[in-house]
């Protein structure tokens, strides 16, 4: 769909923050940085989310994993409740920023609720974790 | 000019620059919000309000020593490029709003920043005070602020 846009839909795209100010993520802890219920006909859509881990909170401490994919500290987009496969990913394995790949669309239209999770994925070190982005949310 | 599509409309997004209100202790900074950029993508920076609600210590009683940086008021916060780490207050901040006393200050929304550089652009809010021997309140004492910001910064992805 490339016509152009008319108020009324502009009116029905929305985008959604996803933030959450330098904070200290301790070892094996996860939180909730954002949620989004989606219904049927309503389309959800994610090109950026940075991650940015200004510092290493336990120094000289080599990181025990818990998941071997997902890196020390990780933020992602999850589907329902469990921690298992983020629909969309960055991670990161020491201080330094990434973010997801901004080039790529995901897009979530299968109704359910979408939750944006920054967890600590290590059982030894706390890092202090940064994340910016948004999702647009077409009505 | 020409009109607004919808394929031009998915690659605009607003990105939230945002802190809830928070106690910062004297001297203190915090990283509150990260944006990484790639080329081509662009970044248009025009709102940012930055207010202090409160402190410890009478506003009043906050004299010029007990200021970090004379010239960056109690508090401020700073844009800065590929920030890692050290002070936010030294030079080569892209970006500096400054709050002098107790409420909301605004960037001037008419001056539109637009940054192009790829790399990890992050704003960093700071307590600006110290303590000081000559200063009205006690040495001992620290000077902590109750500050909040909400600003949004827009992200063109398929700028040309």
């Amino acid at each position: 769909m490339n016509g152009f846009i008319t108020p009324n839909r502009l009116n029905g795209v929305i985008d959604v923050p996803i933030y959450f100010a330098a904070t200290e993520l301790n070892r094996s802890r996860s939180i909730h940085v954002a949620q989004v219920p989606v219904t049927l006909g309503q389309k959800l859509t994610l090109r950026t989310l940075t991650l940015h881990v200004p510092k290493a909170l336990t120094a000289s401490v080599q990181p025990l994993l818990f998941n071997s994919a997902l890196g020390f500290v990780s933020v992602g987009v999850y589907f329902g409740d469990m921690l298992t496969a983020p629909l969309a990913v960055a991670k990161m394995t020491g201080v330094g920023s990434c973010s997801v790949n901004p080039f790529a669309r995901h897009t979530f239209a299968t109704p359910g609720i979408y939750t944006v999770v920054v967890s600590n994925n290590t059982s030894n070190s706390d890092y202090s974790v940064v994340v910016t982005g948004a999702f647009k949310f077409y009505l | 000019m020409s009109y607004l599509t919808e394929t031009k409309l998915e690659s605009i997004i607003d990105l939230p620059v945002a802190l809830p209100s928070t106690e910062m202790v004297m001297g203190d900074w915090l990283v509150f919000a990260s944006i990484k950029l790639f080329q081509p993508h662009r970044l248009r920076y025009r709102m940012l309000n930055l207010q202090l609600h409160s402190s410890n210590v009478d506003i009043a009683d906050i004299s010029s020593p007990n200021l970090i940086y004379a010239n960056l008021g109690l508090a401020y916060v700073v844009l800065r490029l590929d920030y890692t780490s050290g002070d936010p207050g030294l030079g080569g901040a892209l970006d500096t709003l400054i709050v002098s006393e107790a409420g909301i200050v605004s960037r001037d929304i008419t001056s539109e920043l637009i940054l192009t550089t790829p790399g990890l652009y992050s704003w960093v809010i700071a307590n600006n005070c110290q303590s000081d021997s000559t200063s009205t309140i006690p040495a001992s004492d620290s000077i902590n602020l109750r500050l909040s910001v909400t600003g949004q910064i827009r992200m063109e992805l398929d700028a040309a």
